[in-house]
């Protein structure tokens, strides 16, 4: 049984001014910080959302809409500046890619490491690491240190790795796009089969045949407040049509 | 209440923190010919020139001066580096802790204890020098430097933990930390005896110096001079478990507000 409950939930963030020496001599180099005022940007305002066991929610809007802030406050990585958020269930997330790799170590090294980050036991990992290493197909290029990977190799590693640790809440970033398209179908195939064992899977993304194809309810983001939610391919009818005006 | 959440945290935490701690020993000399032998390597080496440059300029007797200077360098460099990696320690690790739900507690951690392993293996390479060198020195009493040891590493990580935590808000101190611990070492007797400062009256900077009462625990049992006193026992252990407990309960209560500031 996992659930996922928010309630008037807002998350703020406090963009500091970051006062230099510059500032003080040169009045008016600051320009640029005047985002905000008094520099708070509510990146999520009044989220109302519930999810139960065999939701596949897909989040659509534009870019800075708050998709991956809510993502991340879904896994726990942001706290919440007001309202309530509930979540029951094993997490398994998987972000933006750049990060989060000992870009000296080896495929396998950060295997480990990942795995052992998302919650894993080196003894747990034991049993799983030749099965991620299989679905990754990465072969020989695990014994190389993964900053000669290109992003696709990233995604081929990260992906393999969040998926294998049996969650029971799967959040995912627009990620697997990046993947060729042998491992998009794999990913999509896995994702798939993961509704049976996962539970909930939050699912970001720009594209809507996929957005229609894996989840059944789906949230419209913009500005940080939910625009529409309900069915998915109403929600995202109406979001393309947004586009078009 | 804070500290038994900070104990918790780290042991959530401690495969991911045995894990990074390992790569960083792997990853300083990776691809390196001599790999971790660099580590004995470096200190002899700076001891040495150091010694060499003492010794003439001093005249004195590079078997007694050698070993005084490890015993008191070694530690120091514990300790600087401990506190320059500890400051850095979150912001190098942004995207563990913006990704994944790590505790951020081990990060300071990590930072201390890859400084505290490689201080021991240049502690190894020291005892087995200095057994040729001078073996009427060993004694039962050298015993007494793995409790000194047991104290620097609270320091370490006390220290590399209210590092992290200014660093964080204050961005500035990183730099403004490396000017200090300099200062710090040229106001330490490493290089020269305390004997030097007490006899130009001076005995007050190392008598309030807290650098001075953690060495000394160390430095003293390792040359098998025998033990430091009571007194100093008693400042090294209260100086390393109030700085300890206060970079427990600053980083416990940063907690996961810190994605703000990175």
């Amino acid at each position: 049984m996992s659930k996922i409950l928010l309630e008037d939930l807002c998350l703020d963030f406090n963009i500091h001014k970051k006062k230099s020496i510059k500032s003080l001599i040169i009045p008016g180099s600051e320009r640029f910080n005047k985002l905000e005022p008094n520099g708070v940007i509510h990146a999520l305002r009044n989220i109302n959302l519930e999810l139960n066991d065999g939701d596949r929610l897909a989040i659509v809007g534009h870019n800075g809409a708050g998709k991956s802030t809510m993502l991340k406050m879904l896994a726990g990585v942001y706290p919440i500046t007001s309202g309530k958020r509930f979540v029951d269930g094993r997490i398994s997330s998987l972000f933006e890619m750049s990060t989060g790799f000992e870009m000296e170590a080896t495929g396998w090294e950060n295997i480990q490491l990942r795995g052992l980050m998302l919650g894993e036991t080196p003894e747990s990992m034991k049993d799983k690491i030749a099965e991620i290493a299989e679905f990754s197909e990465l072969g020989d290029f695990l014994n190389a240190p993964v900053k000669y990977y290109s992003s696709g190799m990233f995604i081929r590693l990260a992906f393999s790795v969040s998926t294998a640790i049996e969650p029971e809440i799967l959040l995912l970033d627009e990620v697997i796009a990046a993947g060729d398209a042998g491992f998009l179908a794999k990913a999509k195939q896995r994702m798939k089969d993961m509704m049976d064992t996962a539970n909930i899977l939050v699912f970001v993304t720009h594209s809507m045949p996929y957005a229609i194809e894996l989840c059944n309810k789906c949230i419209w983001l913009e500005r940080g407040e939910i625009v529409m939610s309900g069915n998915t391919k109403e929600v995202t009818d109406e979001y393309i049509k947004s586009q078009k005006r | 209440m804070s500290l038994i959440q900070y104990f918790k945290n780290v042991y959530i935490s401690r495969f991911v923190l045995y894990s990074l701690v390992s790569k960083d020993l792997k990853n300083k000399y990776r691809r390196s010919f001599l790999g971790i032998a660099w580590s004995i390597l470096t200190p002899l080496g700076l001891v040495l020139i150091i010694g060499s440059v003492y010794s003439i300029i001093w005249g004195q007797d590079p078997r007694v001066l050698i070993p005084r200077l490890f015993t008191g360098l070694t530690p120091w460099i514990c300790i600087s580096s401990a506190a320059e990696s500890g400051a850095m320690s979150f912001i190098s690790a942004e995207g563990y802790i913006k990704q994944t739900l790590t505790k951020i507690e081990i990060f300071p951690i990590r930072a201390a204890t890859v400084s505290l392993i490689n201080f021991l293996y240049s502690a190894i390479a020291f005892f087995v020098v200095y057994i040729f060198i001078s073996p009427e020195k060993f004694n039962l009493t050298m015993l007494a430097t793995i409790p000194g040891i047991l104290i620097l590493y609270l320091f370490c990580i006390g220290f590399s933990s209210i590092a992290s935590i200014i660093n964080i808000n204050i961005r500035d101190y990183q730099p403004f930390q490396s000017l200090l611990l300099q200062a710090c070492f040229y106001a330490t007797p490493i290089i020269y005896p305390s004997e030097m400062l007490a006899d130009k009256g001076y005995s007050i900077v190392y008598e309030i110096n807290p650098f001075y009462y953690i060495i000394e625990v160390i430095k003293k049992p390792m040359t098998g001079d025998g033990l430091p006193s009571v007194q100093v026992y008693l400042i090294a252990v209260s100086i390393s478990v109030l700085l300890f407990v206060i970079g427990a309960c600053a980083v416990n209560k940063m907690g996961r507000n810190i994605v703000f500031k990175l």
